[in-house]
């Protein structure tokens, strides 16, 4: 009776002990990542940006990355992931919404360019919803699909996917780079800087 | 058998103390930071000198190529070797932090520091030590006097309300960035935990509709207000005040990523 008593004991322990590290392991997302790239879709150099459409750092590193996008769009696949630090950027949601929704309609880097290069525009508005959807007014969206799209639970639930992985890949911020895997530490915002990393890592391959 | 109680209670005594001593002389805001970002500009003028914040002494040093999304280590800063222009990181600090943390400890507890954290887990916790002791000297029989406001219009505070309440209720405004996240949550003393933190943006936005300047640039660089301290014997005149008032240093377009 005694050791009856015991195993129930352990038993419960052990389903308790479980149950607890799954809920504060598990992941209960049910969204996968984007995989918005731009270039050589498959190729085995990736150059991943995490970033923040209403951080002034991203907007420094843009003109930078487009230049890089155009050198090696036949080399590398660059792909963009959703990073909003929204404690200290109260509009990034709803600019990654905005962009989520165009890419929805196959407009994503359009809008991913309009949001950097426009950024100083809105991103002190108190409401910037507005002008983002004249931005999808001018790139020629559906304005009711893109309503529907960017206030969506499921845009929201990629944007967080992003954000999550962004965080298991070691981004403590943005804009941060990840290079097949490996990440890179504080590259200067120059087609120069950028070139030297990326050749290098060509040239290994 | 009084072995074990013996082991047991010195046990219970030496963590409680190790642990409990620093958790109960810590502010809760200090224990378990949250994110934070405004600005204010200070004066502290100590029998007709002004305090000169933008000497390196006071001045941070941080990385404007990114934004941080953990917390900022430091309750407080200035940069950009800017004069005046106070930087709160993190929320609920007080006036009296500010001036602990610069070297005038008039809210008592250790000279040397803010506190404990207790949010990366127990067995991280560390002291958020003081920068320095770079305040001039308090002359003696000097009294403290506050003003609040701007060049049309200042009020004088309570001096004991600027050393213990929380910044934003002392100036009846609050930051721009509120967070609906709450740090506290008891699984970080078990685990540590990263806090998403950044800067406020630079940015030069077209204003809103009947937005005057002035209001437009104190929005966006999330001023909460401005403070004027005298550090004297005899309570200041009307010109001193004004006079202090009238220099204030700019607000800019641009503020920070830091």
């Amino acid at each position: 009776m005694g050791d009856k008593i015991i195993y129930i004991v352990i038993t419960v322990l052990t389903i308790g002990i479980f149950g607890v590290i799954l809920f504060l392991n598990g992941d209960p997302s049910k969204f996968s990542t984007t995989s918005h790239i731009y270039g050589k879709q498959d190729s085995v150099v990736t150059l991943i940006e995490y970033g923040d459409f209403q951080c002034p750092a991203c907007f420094q590193y843009f003109p930078a990355l487009r230049e890089v996008k155009e050198k090696y769009k036949d080399q590398i696949a660059f792909q963009f992931r959703h990073f909003p630090i929204v404690r200290a950027h109260p509009n990034a949601m709803a600019a990654h919404r905005a962009a989520e929704a165009a890419s929805r309609q196959g407009k994503f880097w359009e809008m991913h360019d309009l949001l950097y290069e426009r950024q100083k525009s809105w991103a002190q508005e108190i409401n910037p919803e507005k002008i983002f959807k004249d931005y999808a007014d001018e790139l020629g969206l559906d304005l009711d699909e893109y309503q529907v799209d960017q206030s969506s639970d499921d845009n929201e639930g990629v944007i967080n996917a992003d954000s999550a992985q962004g965080k298991k890949d070691g981004a403590t911020g943005t804009p941060s780079f990840i290079l097949n895997g490996e990440k890179i530490e504080n590259p200067e915002p120059t087609l120069e800087d950028f070139s030297i990393i990326i050749d290098q890592k060509l040239a290994e391959l | 058998m009084k072995l074990v109680f013996f082991v047991i209670s010195a046990a219970v005594v030496y963590f409680g103390g190790y642990f409990g001593y620093p958790y109960i002389t810590t502010p809760p805001h200090m224990r378990s930071p949250e994110f934070e970002h405004y600005h204010f500009r200070t004066q502290i003028i100590v029998e007709g000198e002004a305090v000169d914040f933008s000497e390196d002494q006071f001045q941070q040093e941080y990385d404007a190529t990114s934004c941080s999304a953990e917390l900022n280590g430091q309750p407080i800063d200035f940069h950009d070797s800017e004069d005046q222009m106070t930087h709160i990181h993190w929320s609920g600090v007080t006036g009296g932090e500010l001036l602990k943390y610069y070297g005038w400890n008039l809210i008592g507890g250790d000279d040397n520091s803010l506190g404990t954290r207790f949010d990366q887990g127990m067995m991280q916790m560390h002291r958020i030590s003081t920068i320095g002791n770079f305040l001039p000297e308090i002359p003696a029989d000097s009294n403290f006097y506050i003003y609040t406001g701007d060049e049309s219009d200042y009020e004088q505070k309570d001096w004991q309300d600027f050393l213990y309440l929380d910044l934003e209720e002392f100036f009846g405004k609050q930051s721009l960035l509120k967070s609906n996240e709450v740090s506290f949550d008891p699984t970080n003393w078990l685990i540590g935990k990263v806090f998403a933190h950044s800067g406020v943006d630079s940015s030069d936005p077209k204003p809103l509709v009947g937005e005057v300047d002035k209001e437009r640039l104190a929005r966006i660089n999330n001023l909460i207000g401005n403070a004027v301290i005298f550090v004297q014997q005899d309570e200041p005149t009307n010109e001193e005040i004004v006079s202090r008032f009238n220099q204030l240093v700019p607000l800019h377009d641009s503020t920070c990523g830091g």
